[in-house]
C-alpha cells in the first residue's frame, strides 16, 4: 500500500459520508436526466424542423404527400382513401405551415379552407379489404367540441354494429386520425353511422365503412 | 402506492412473461441452412436463458394501462433479439469469456462468425416490429419502430462514451460522467425502451412519455451499478467471469470512486495497469486493485449510491403509476426496483 485509507478517510474534503452518499445519487441522477430529457427534446424539435424543410422546400406539397403514402402503402394493412382526398384538399396547403408554427394546431380546424370540408387521415386495422368513405363538414364544429362518432350499422339488424371507431387528437404531425378496427369475423357489409360534435351533439357529417367479403390478406 | 409485492411475484411474472417471450421468439429464427455458421448460433445466447427482464417490463407496462399481452408481445421479443444480438457484439468488444455460464460466442465460434450472427440478429429483431402492425395498427407500430431506433441509438453512443474511455485510458472521470454513460449503454435498452413502448400500446400512444424516462433510468442504473457489483462479489450463479470488469477496464462506478480516492502513487499504478491490454494484465494486478476498492470502500459506496437511484426510481414509479388501477403486472413493475437487488 502506498496512501494510508484509514487517514483518507478522515479527510471530509476529499470525502463524503455514507449517509449522504443516497441522496448525492438522487440529486446527480436528476441532474443528468433532465439534461438528457432536454437534450432529445431539442434533437425531436432539430429533426422535425429539417424533416418540415424538406417536403415545403420541394415546392409543391403533393410531393410530399405522395412520399407518404407510399410510405404508408408499404407499410401494409392500410387503405387510406381519405389519405388520397388529403392530398386533393385544398386545405392541405394552408395547413402545412400552421402545423409547422404550432404543433397544437390540427387539420380539423379546417384553418383556410374554403370548402366547408376538411379531410383526416384514416388509419384501418382489419383483416379483409375495407374501404372508408366519410363526409365532415369541420366548419360547424364548435369551439372546444370534436368530431365523434358512436358505432356504426348495417341495414341488416342482426349484423353486429361495429364500435372501434375513434377520433383520435393525436399526439404528433398527422393528428388528428380517424381509428378503426374491425375485428375478426365481422360480417361483410356497408355499415353507416353519423358523426357529430360531441360538445352539442350536432351532426358534422357521416361515415361509411365497406367491409368486402374477401380472403384474409398476408401483409408481410 | 400498492405494497402487495411478494417475495414470488417478481420472479414468477418473469418467468411466465420470460417463457412466452422465448416461445416466440424462437418462430424468428429461422431453421435452415446454413445452421452450422448462422443460425445455430444465433439460437444459443436465447437458449442459455437469462433474465428477461426486458421483455417481461415491456408486456407488464402494457398490460398495466390496459393491453392484451399479444399487443406487446412483438415488441418484447424484439426487444430480446435485440438484446442478444447486442451481447454478441459487447462480448467481442470486451473481449468476454463467459456468458450466462459458458462460453461467450466468440470464444466458441471465433469472431468472424460471432460479429455475422450478431449482425443477423438485430436485423431479425426488426421482423416483429414490421409484424406489429396487424396487432396495434400501422400508425403505432410506426412509433414503436421510431422508439426503436432511438434506443438503439442511444445504446451505440453509451457503448461507444465506455470504448473510447477504455480506449484512450481516460482516468479524469466522475460519477455524472458514468451515471451518463449507463444512461445511454444500459439504461435505455434495460428499461426505458420497454416501460415506453409498453405505455404507448397500452394507452394506443397517448400518454407522456419523458417520467418513463426518468423511472427507466434510475431502474436501470440501480440495476447497472448491482450488475458490476455482483462481478465483484457474486456466487457460481452469476455466470460470468468474477472480477472480469477489472480484467476488461470497465469504468464502473467502483473504479471511478477508486481513482478519485486513490493516493498519487496509487492512481499512477491504477493509470498503469488501465493502460495495458486485458491479456498484458496479471492475477496480482487484478487482486491488488480488487483489494483496493476494499480498502477505500468503493464496494460499499456503488451499493448505497444503487440504493439512492432505487429510491428515486420508486418515487417515479409512484408519479407514473398514481392513478393507474392496482393490477398484479403494476406490482410486479413496482418490485423489480426492489428484485435488482435481491438476485444474484
Amino acid at each position: 500500500m502506498d496512501g494510508d485509507p484509514s487517514k483518507s478517510e478522515d479527510d471530509s474534503r476529499d470525502r463524503r459520508s455514507f449517509e449522504s452518499v443516497a441522496s448525492d445519487a438522487v440529486a446527480k441522477g436528476y441532474k443528468v436526466i433532465e439534461e438528457q430529457i432536454r437534450q432529445g427534446q431539442q434533437f425531436a424539435r432539430d429533426f422535425a424542423d429539417r424533416s418540415l424543410d424538406a417536403g415545403v422546400l420541394s415546392g409543391d406539397t403533393s410531393d410530399l404527400i405522395e412520399r407518404i403514402m407510399t410510405f404508408y402503402t408499404d407499410l401494409g394493412a392500410l387503405w387510406f382513401e381519405m389519405i388520397e382526398s388529403l392530398a386533393r384538399n385544398p386545405a392541405l396547403r394552408d395547413l402545412m405551415p400552421n402545423r409547422r408554427n404550432n404543433g397544437a394546431d390540427g387539420p380539423t380546424n379546417g384553418a383556410g379552407n374554403g370548402t366547408g370540408h376538411a379531410s383526416i387521415p384514416v388509419e384501418i386495422v382489419s383483416p379483409v379489404r375495407t374501404d372508408v368513405k366519410m363526409i365532415l363538414d369541420l366548419q360547424s364544429l364548435s369551439a372546444g367540441g370534436a368530431p365523434g362518432v358512436h358505432e356504426l350499422r348495417s341495414l341488416d339488424s342482426a349484423k353486429p354494429p361495429i364500435r372501434n371507431v375513434v377520433f383520435d387528437p393525436g399526439t404528433d404531425s398527422w393528428s388528428p386520425v380517424l381509428r378503426v378496427t374491425i375485428e375478426q369475423g365481422q360480417p361483410a357489409d356497408t355499415y353507416t353511422g353519423v358523426i357529430i360534435d360531441t360538445a352539442t351533439n350536432e351532426p358534422l357529417g357521416t361515415l361509411c365503412i365497406r367491409i368486402a367479403d374477401a380472403e384474409p390478406r398476408d401483409f408481410r | 402506492m400498492s405494497t402487495a409485492v411478494t417475495p414470488d411475484l417478481v420472479p414468477n411474472v418473469l418467468r411466465e412473461y420470460g417463457d412466452i417471450t422465448k416461445t416466440v421468439l424462437k418462430g424468428y429464427i429461422p431453421s435452415q441452412h446454413p445452421h452450422r455458421h448462422l443460425y445455430d448460433l444465433l439460437a444459443d445466447y436465447p437458449q442459455r436463458g437469462g433474465k428477461m427482464m426486458r421483455p417481461s417490463l415491456c408486456i407488464a407496462t402494457a398490460r398495466a394501462f390496459g393491453a392484451k399481452l399479444e399487443d406487446a408481445l412483438n415488441t418484447a421479443v424484439a426487444i430480446e433479439l435485440l438484446h442478444n444480438a447486442l451481447l454478441i457484439h459487447d462480448d467481442i468488444e470486451d473481449d468476454s469469456e463467459e456468458r450466462r455460464g459458458s462460453p461467450t460466442l466468440h470464444v466458441l465460434h471465433g469472431v468472424p462468425l460471432a460479429i455475422n450472427a450478431g449482425d443477423t440478429l438485430s436485423l431479425l429483431s426488426l421482423r416483429p416490429l414490421i409484424e406489429n402492425k396487424a396487432k396495434v395498427g400501422p400508425r403505432l407500430a410506426l412509433r414503436i419502430l421510431e422508439e426503436t431506433e432511438c434506443m438503439a441509438r442511444k445504446s451505440a453512443e453509451g457503448q461507444a462514451m465506455e470504448l473510447g474511455w477504455r480506449r484512450d485510458n481516460t482516468t479524469e472521470l466522475d460519477e455524472s460522467d458514468y451515471l451518463e454513460m449507463v444512461l445511454k449503454k444500459t439504461c435505455w435498452l434495460a428499461a426505458i425502451y420497454p416501460s415506453r413502448v409498453g405505455a404507448m400500446i397500452g394507452t394506443r400512444d397517448n400518454v407522456e412519455l419523458n417520467p418513463f424516462i426518468r423511472f427507466g433510468f434510475f431502474l436501470g442504473a440501480a440495476f447497472q451499478i448491482q450488475d458490476d457489483l455482483l462481478n465483484l462479489v457474486a456466487d457460481a450463479r452469476y455466470g460470468k467471469e468474477l472480477d472480469g470488469d477489472i480484467w476488461e477496464g470497465k469504468r464502473t462506478l467502483m473504479l471511478i470512486r477508486l481513482f478519485s480516492l486513490a493516493a498519487p502513487r496509487e492512481r499512477e499504478r491504477l493509470t498503469a495497469i488501465m493502460r495495458l491490454a486485458r491479456e498484458e494484465r496479471t492475477e496480482e494486478e487484478v487482486s491488488w486493485i480488487r483489494a483496493l476498492m476494499d480498502r477505500y470502500g468503493c464496494v460499499d459506496y456503488a451499493r448505497q449510491f444503487a440504493h439512492g437511484l432505487a429510491g428515486a426510481a420508486l418515487h417515479e414509479f409512484s408519479l407514473i403509476y398514481r392513478d393507474v388501477p392496482d393490477s398484479r403486472d403494476k406490482r410486479f413493475i413496482e418490485g423489480l426496483v426492489t428484485w435488482v437487488f435481491e438476485r444474484t
